[in-house]
């Protein structure tokens, strides 16, 4: 079974674009969401095995929406999707637990090395 | 540029959607920052447009546009000093503001016409950049961009620098050896099963983020052991004043093996050397193998459709056709029934219903908020106000209001020609509105509602007015009309000799109110469109302009009528019902014939006479009416018979025939004949022409 995935972005691009990535190595994404509060929704809806999570979104901010999937779900891989100079942003969604960060603009190899390492890691 | 480039992979069919989603966040910032002027202590604005600036900042990197990411760059630092209260939101950072918007905006648009790099934004980045204050030196080597603290939120020059600047000195200090001293080699040492390893970490060449890395590393390292030192120290690794690699001294009970192997499951790790410093002194522990399977919980939920954007054309095609398919159902119909198939009836009339259902799907496709272009408004009229020195309250209503994409397409320019007259000509300066005794601040209204099967569009001002003699005597002047005229015109009439062409550049010149200034264009755009213009004014009170649109063009229910043996398509948009008039009915009001229904003077037009077909209609036989409204006015047409209502397709008349007032355009019939269809709001305001003078 492919592993499934849950893409979060504010921008429908960055959206495509990282689906495309994705899909091109065989995962599945199986939903997407625009704001933190729809991932935390589509995450306990959809209990994807990755979730790609942008961190400046409106409603809620990536950082928030890890933490809330992270208390609901120990378990979660989180992939945070970052801009440069977002350092200490970064550093406050990995300790709310996100597994690991990739850094816009998005190199595809670069994707799929954190995707595939977040869905191998054992916590 | 190291950043601008996506490594092997073609950006190029993201494009499209990178220019309108691009452009969709510039209309949206657009707004924002006028709502920031006029609340610039609004925070949560702020972060708002902070938010907008930095996703379209993240898209252009992403596609490899430098330009538009440098720029976004600048604009996301002045407004996250906005943000941090360093700033204050002056009409001059506004200024500078809008006018990145403005050059986003034409870089986008270079984008989508495959010219991108023609605009020079050198200057407004350089303006943007005196504009931040520069920030005290922290760091002593303040010459190169490397000073800034890598851990500063929402500032992006220390991983910028680490870019271009990391073959500096800073590299260097990563070399040699990491020393411990005995006391903590003591220390450690005397614990059993704990080892000390010295690693050495290379990170990929082309990690950015490179402190967030460290970090996830240490975080790792924390698990398996203590991390006692460090190669640069911990401060310059969070700084990211270093190389590629580091090196890290720790103590810890785990297999040199198993760091190493979990060193580099860990992104960006290129490589990982462990070396043992100082063996343990007691038995190994079992090294732990957290080896836990990955649960997972195979869920397949197919992919929910959200939206998919279409080409324009492409539904205009699918709307030709959907209308050719209406003819043809017409046409099957005619022929049909003539013929006593009760199958094919049924068979028909399910055909009947399925086009019909098509073509209200087709139409709800092309159906977009007027917000679209009704956003594009709010900048030009602060804009133009501001250079005019004029305090304008810009009033937008209705923004969800959907029309046809090809009509809000045409009518865009002639929003902005009423909306620009308002400005301009409508609301004076704050001190000649004072000395009218009005409050300095006019108001200018833009308003979208659906009426029926129409959506109005209303451009109102609280300014000047319109003074209709001023503009009657110009008019003569002009020769439009002769002086007898004007003794017969009343306000009524304002619209007709406003949008009288030639009248509008006149009126410019003398300055008599300006109002005139594009109106013949407005009026035509709309009446070619199937809609039509209500113009309303009181002289020192204001302006109210309304459109009134067809929700959608091309197909239209029609009420169909014979006249004189032609048959004529009645839109409905403008029915309000039919009757039928016995000649006792009709009286003469000032030379005008009206009939009365309910209580209400109705003008009658007889389509024989005003088509030229004769008194067809003799003056003993009652005849059906159709009862038309048009704005405040009731019109009567008078004909032979009622067909029926029916949908038609508009077909637009050629050049030759364009000029006529009265037509629409024309349409087939199902037989295959062809039926002109009535203009009825030209008709009404051409009413005067007929039968004598009303009131």
């Amino acid at each position: 079974m492919a592993p499934t995935v849950l893409v979060v972005d504010d921008a429908l691009f960055m959206r495509m674009m990282i689906k495309d990535i994705l899909t091109k190595d065989g995962l599945v994404v199986v939903g997407e969401a625009e704001n933190g509060l729809e991932a935390v929704e589509k995450y306990a809806e959809l209990k994807p095995d990755l979730v790609t999570m942008d961190i400046v979104m409106p409603e809620m901010d990536g950082i928030e929406a890890v933490r809330k999937i992270i208390k609901a779900n120990p378990d979660a891989k989180i992939l945070m999707c970052s801009a440069m100079g977002q350092q200490p942003l970064v550093v406050e969604a990995l300790e709310a637990g996100a597994k690991d960060f990739i850094v816009k603009p998005f190199q595809p190899a670069k994707v799929i090395e954190a995707a595939r390492k977040a869905l191998r890691d054992e916590g | 540029m190291i950043l601008g480039q996506v490594r092997d992979m073609d950006v190029s069919q993201y494009k499209e959607l990178f220019v309108t989603e691009s452009q969709e966040y510039l209309a949206t910032l657009n707004e924002q920052l006028l709502e920031l002027e006029n609340d610039p202590d609004n925070l949560e604005l702020v972060t708002e447009i902070f938010r907008a600036a930095h996703t379209l900042k993240g898209m252009s990197a992403t596609m490899g546009y430098d330009q538009l990411t440098g720029l976004a760059h600048e604009m996301e630092n002045v407004l996250d000093q906005l943000r941090s209260g360093e700033r204050k939101a002056t009409p001059e950072i506004m200024d500078m503001l809008f006018s990145c918007l403005d050059t986003l905006g034409a870089m986008v648009e270079d984008i989508a016409r495959d010219e991108p790099g023609s605009i020079d934004a050198s200057q407004l980045v350089s303006a943007l950049r005196t504009l931040r204050k520069p920030v005290p030196a922290v760091a002593p080597e303040a010459d190169t961009a490397a000073h800034t603290p890598g851990g500063k939120r929402g500032t992006e020059e220390a991983s910028e620098a680490s870019l271009t600047a990391k073959e500096g000195t800073a590299a260097q200090r990563g070399e040699g050896e990491l020393e411990l001293d005995d006391e903590l080699k003591r220390k450690y040492g005397a614990i059993p099963g704990v080892r000390i390893l010295s690693l050495r970490v290379e990170l990929d060449d082309a990690c950015v983020l490179k402190s967030v890395r460290v970090f996830m590393i240490f975080k790792k390292l924390a698990q398996l052991g203590e991390v006692i030192a460090s190669r640069p120290p911990m401060k310059d690794l969070e700084e990211e004043k270093f190389g590629y690699s580091f090196e890290v001294m720790i103590a810890t009970r785990e297999l040199p093996a198993n760091i190493r192997k979990t060193l580099l499951s860990i992104s960006e790790v290129k490589e990982a050397n462990v070396e043992i410093v100082q063996e343990a002194t007691a038995k190994e522990k079992e090294a732990k193998a957290p080896e836990k399977a990955t649960e997972k919980a195979p869920i397949s939920v197919a992919k929910k459709m959200q939206s998919v954007r279409v080409n324009i054309s492409r539904l205009d095609k699918l709307m030709n056709r959907v209308g050719e398919l209406v003819i043809n159902r017409t046409r099957v119909s005619e022929i049909a029934s003539g013929l006593e198939t009760p199958e094919l009836r049924a068979a028909l009339d399910q055909t009947a219903r399925l086009i019909e259902e098509l073509q209200d799907e087709v139409m709800k496709t092309r159906m977009v908020p007027v917000e679209q272009i009704f956003n594009r408004f709010p900048r030009m009229v602060r804009d133009l106000a501001r250079e005019q020195g004029k305090e304008i309250d810009f009033v937008v209503e209705g923004k969800e209001i959907e029309l046809d994409r090809t009509i809000l397409d045409e009518i865009s320019d002639s929003l902005m020609h009423m909306l620009r007259n308002a400005v301009d000509h409508g609301i004076k300066t704050p001190e000649e509105r004072k000395k009218r005794g009005k409050p300095p601040r006019g108001t200018v209204r833009l308003a979208a509602y659906r009426d029926r099967n129409y959506v109005a569009i209303e451009v109102e001002d609280d300014g000047e007015g319109i003074n209709c003699d001023d503009v009657f005597t110009q008019a003569v002047k002009e020769g439009l009309i002769s002086e007898q005229e004007v003794g017969q015109l009343s306000k009524s009439d304002l619209l007709r000799i406003i949008s009288m062409p030639g009248f509008s550049t006149s009126a410019e010149v003398s300055g008599v109110s300006g109002r005139g200034v594009g109106m013949d264009v407005v009026r035509n755009k709309t009446e070619k469109l199937g809609g039509y213009v209500i113009l309303e004014s009181e002289p020192l009170k204001g302006t109210k302009i309304t459109l009134r649109l067809p929700l959608a063009l091309a197909i239209v229910q029609a009420l169909m009528v014979e006249v004189a043996g032609e048959v004529y398509a009645v839109p409905m948009g403008t029915v309000r019902e039919t009757s039928v008039v016995v000649p006792e009915d009709i009286r003469t009001v000032q030379n005008q014939e009206v009939i009365f229904l309910r209580e209400e003077t109705i003008p009658l037009l007889r389509l024989d006479q005003l088509l030229g077909c004769g008194h067809v209609l003799n003056g003993t036989q009652s005849f059906p009416v159709v009862i038309n409204e048009v704005g405040p006015k009731l019109v009567a047409l008078g004909v032979h018979s009622l067909i029926g209502q029916q949908e038609i397709v508009i077909g637009t008349l050629d050049e030759f025939l364009k000029g006529i007032e009265g037509f629409a355009g024309a349409t087939i019939l199902g037989t295959g004949r062809v039926a002109l269809i009535l203009d009825v709001p030209s008709l009404v305001s051409g009413m005067k022409k007929v039968g004598g003078r009303r009131r």
